[in-house]
């Protein structure tokens, strides 16, 4: 109160600063005045936003409004200053204080203010959404805020103790929350044992720099500051020891298997508890047809099939290969699209360029796909790996590796290959066809073998990278291939590689891998509304006060930026995977998913201090794991408004009221999808219904007090029954038996 | 009379043993030629890479190797369906309507896979997460 006090004076006294015969400081704001007329004045009042102390020139962080930013950027360099970023006509920039006046007078700036020590926080997204109006209930008959709607996140773990998930009442919000540990247990802990701190399930949330806890923040905190978006909701957290599963390591259990499993236990509770749910899945994966035929697609498509208040929100992947071109333009991608003619083959080079590779599976994994033709049963695959050092290494004679060709037309197996060092092995499997689509489906693994190491293969002189390539024999043949990880920053195919062509008996025309259809599984399935993320701002200000650039941010770690108000340049892009032009457009819609400040969790720490708030208790993370939980948590003001709401209903009402974003023209389209949420004008189409759920509580807590129990699953696993007739039959014989003495005994007294 | 109570103790104590002990051991399955399996109707239940898994499981005589997998049924998952599937190695965590999610060991998946309800046997997909 003292310091507003203090900067209100300091304004007054501004307002009458002679300075009239600078006519261009009334483009400044007051303390731009203040600063230029005294930069030890400006300080005090633009604390960290201004450098004074140990500088050569004093400079001040401001925002400017221009008509050419590119005029206004050389004249601030000029000078010594730098532009951070650019939004429009908005510019965040620092400018030396002994030029702000002659900035201000260039005739292309229209007003500059200081960048004010603020936070830039989770309200910023819910004005971008119309969050903040559905919370305060501005155009609406009441606010909504999640009252009364369990919001369930899939995740990693989390900071269950965390203050943004307490309700007014200072008690725990989160009614429910299971951990299948790497020892396949499972542990469960309840309200009423997570309220007298008997929860057994660790309250770090440290995986993955605090991964769930932030995400659960985004959908339902209730900081006064960082506030979610449902912050009155209820919470069911379900989460597995290993969030990076590898399928062959035991400890790992982050799979297809237990998120539908995680997903039945949360809608299970929902319904013993009598609520509406709307379960949030910031994950997903590149393995599969991407076709709405997988297992975990055909689940969740049918957990909330025809199911009032049964909804599953997902992350759209972050597989878009633009975000790497920083790294380098040739990266194409995760995605390659196959489409050969009879008799010619098409190759697509694909580089595993990273270690980190390690930490998801023991291979590189092509996923591949063809339609289901007697043409594309026909058509046969090969690989050949090539040394970095190779010289003439399109020249296929020179391949260091060659595996057998093989076709799709029976399942059969190439094992073993491996280069001629020992170190890389190369596994080739084709099918005939996968029983759920039809379709003929082909794996290619790359690894090290047991001599060897991933830095056998990612080292740019000494390693390789592998051409797969698909021939066509008796006719065209068209499908998809998709990578594994689905890590663009690790392992790509690449592009502007044709037309080059690949010579000697082996030719083949090498074609280019892209973005399209990186939607990860399960955003792929019909019944899940699916969320790619745009940059909702520029700026954010960190823990010291600085003010911090998206754009800079992105460029410094490998990516190449983006703008405010654009798609994510990571953000994935659809569409469907389904064969011909039977495929669905994917996503259905974005939502800010950069920069997003949410909760932090306890035991996390994050990776730079620029990245942490002023209270340090939330921080700056970026991804559709950010996008998602933001829709999740506003289909819980639907479900508050109305919880008789189908995934259907739910689906109209933001597709149809997101504002569109045209590209090429075109909306919806397979970047935006409808385009950007608005959760405002969604709650106006929908009319209220409180007559499928009446719970209001978590309950009284049941579950065990130690917050150890058995599977929260559907169905529990099987207990064989069996064997209490089995014991009934075996006493059978024995009483037989009895009888049949006793009647001996009595016959022979008689 | 002595003669029946014999065959009753006999077919319960066989029945029990076959509750307690839900498939043969997985030296006993490794009885199973590869290659009839692969021939089999039962063989193409199997998605792409549960049949890779597989068949690198057999190559490298580890029959005992579990795998995560999902099954697709016929329809709704009933408790009998359960216990036949219980009885032939496959351990169901969870159900949702025709689909279970569990664990079966390499050297029982051609069993699952001959149950006639079953339709489609998944490995698991590992997931990540989608922080950027």
């Amino acid at each position: 109160m003292k310091k507003t006090l203090v900067i209100f004076v300091i304004l007054i006294v501004a307002s009458f600063v002679p300075s009239a015969s600078k006519a261009d400081l009334n483009k400044m704001d007051g303390f731009l005045r203040i600063t230029e007329s005294d930069p030890y004045i400006g300080k005090a009042v633009l604390g960290k936003a201004m450098s004074l102390e140990d500088v050569d020139v004093p400079t001040v962080d401001c925002l400017v409004k221009s008509l050419d930013p590119e005029i206004t950027s050389q004249n601030i360099e000029e000078v010594g200053g730098k532009t951070k970023a650019v939004i429009g006509q908005i510019m965040s920039v620092t400018i030396p204080v002994d030029s702000l006046y002659d900035i201000s007078e260039s005739e292309e700036i229209i007003y500059m203010e200081a960048a004010k020590p603020m936070a830039a926080k989770m309200n910023e997204a819910r004005n971008y959404t119309g969050v903040a109006s559905v919370q305060a209930g501005t155009g609406l008959t009441q606010a909504y805020n999640g009252r009364n709607v369990l919001v369930g996140v899939v995740d990693g773990a989390i900071n269950w103790s965390h203050a943004d998930f307490l309700g007014s009442d200072q008690t725990t919000r989160i009614c429910y929350m299971q951990e299948r540990t790497s020892s396949g247990s499972t542990l469960q802990c309840t309200k009423s044992t997570i309220d007298d701190d008997s929860c057994s399930i660790s309250d770090s949330g440290s995986a993955d720099y605090g991964h769930g806890t932030h995400v659960t923040g985004i959908a339902a905190g209730a900081n006064a500051t960082y506030k979610g978006v449902a912050p009155q909701s209820f919470i069911a957290f379900a989460f597995n020891a290993a969030i990076n599963a590898d399928p062959s390591d035991p400890s790992s259990t982050s799979f297809s298997t237990t998120v539908l499993e995680d997903v039945s236990a949360i809608f299970t509770k929902a319904t013993s508890l009598d609520m509406p749910s709307v379960i949030n899945l910031s994950l997903g994966t590149s393995l599969g047809a991407h076709d709405n035929t997988s297992l975990l697609e055909e689940g969740l498509n049918s957990a909330v099939s025809g199911q009032q208040g049964r909804i599953i929100v997902n992350a759209a992947g972050n597989e878009n290969v633009n975000y790497e071109s920083g790294i380098s333009t040739d990266l194409g991608g995760i995605h390659a699209p196959i489409n050969v003619s009879a008799e010619s083959s098409n190759g697509w080079k694909v580089a595993i360029f990273n270690t980190a590779i390690s930490a998801y599976s023991n291979y590189a994994v092509a996923d591949i796909w063809l339609a289901n033709t007697d043409e594309c049963r026909a058509a046969q695959l090969q690989v050949m790996a090539y040394r970095h050092d190779v010289a003439g290494e399109y020249n296929a004679a020179n391949a260091n590796l060659k595996t057998t060709q093989i076709d799709f037309s029976s399942d059969q197996t190439s094992l073993d290959k491996q280069t001629p060092d020992g170190k890389v092995g190369v596994d080739v499997y084709t099918y005939t066809q996968n029983t759920q689509n039809d379709r003929p489906n082909a794996l290619v693994l790359i690894g090290p073998t047991t001599t060897g190491s991933w830095t056998d293969i990612t080292n740019s002189t000494t390693g390789y990278y592998f051409d797969i390539i698909i021939r066509g024999t008796i006719g065209s043949c068209a499908g998809d291939m998709w990578l594994y990880p689905d890590q663009t920053a690790i392992v790509d195919f690449f592009q502007n590689l044709s037309p080059t062509p690949v010579v000697g008996a082996d030719g083949y025309q090498l074609a280019d891998g892209d973005s399209n259809k990186t939607m990860t599984i399960p955003g792929t399935a019909s019944g899940v509304i699916t969320v790619g993320s745009y940059m909702d701002r520029g700026t954010w200000t960190d823990m010291n006060g600085n003010v911090q650039s998206q754009t800079e941010y992105n460029s410094s770690t490998g990516g190449t930026g983006g703008t405010a108000g654009d798609i994510s340049l990571f953000s994935s892009l659809g569409p469907t995977g389904e064969e011909g032009t039977s495929y669905r457009i994917k996503p259905d819609l974005v939502a800010p998913g950069e920069p997003i400040i949410s909760t932090l969790a306890s035991g996390s720490s994050a990776f730079y201090s620029s990245v942490v708030k002023g209270d340090s208790t939330h921080l700056k993370l970026e991804g559709t794991s950010m996008s998602s939980p933001h829709v999740a948590g506003i289909v819980a003001l639907l479900l508050e408004k109305n919880n008789c709401l189908t995934t259907s209903d739910v689906w109209t009402a933001l597709t149809t009221t997101a504002t569109p974003v045209r590209v090429s023209s075109t909306s919806p389209n397979n970047t935006y999808g409808y385009g950007k949420v608005n959760a405002l004008a969604a709650i106006q189409t929908i009319s209220a219904n409180s007559s499928c759920y009446s719970g209001t509580t978590c309950g009284s807590g049941g579950g065990s007090s130690g917050g150890c129990g058995s599977s929260g699953s559907t169905i529990a696993p099987i207990k064989p029954s069996l064997n209490i007739y089995a014991v009934l039959l075996l006493l059978l014989p024995a009483l037989l038996i009895s009888i049949l003495r006793v009647r001996s005994r009595l016959s022979s007294r008689t | 009379m002595y003669k029946y109570a014999f065959i009753l103790l006999i077919t319960a104590s066989t029945l029990l043993l076959s509750c307690v002990t839900p498939s043969p051991s997985p030296q006993q399955a490794r009885i199973i030629k590869a290659s009839r399996f692969q021939n089999s109707v039962e063989w193409n239940k199997l998605d792409g890479r549960l049949k890779q898994a597989w068949l690198t499981a057999y190559q490298e005589n580890d029959l005992a190797r579990s795998f995560e997998i999902m099954i697709k049924t016929d329809g709704k998952i009933s408790d009998n369906k359960n216990r036949v599937l219980f009885v032939n190695g496959f351990m169901t965590r969870s159900t949702i309507g025709s689909i279970a999610t569990g664990t079966v060991r390499a050297g029982d998946v051609p069993k699952v896979a001959k149950i006639e309800f079953v339709k489609v046997m998944e490995l698991a997909i590992p997931m990540s997460i989608k922080r950027r």
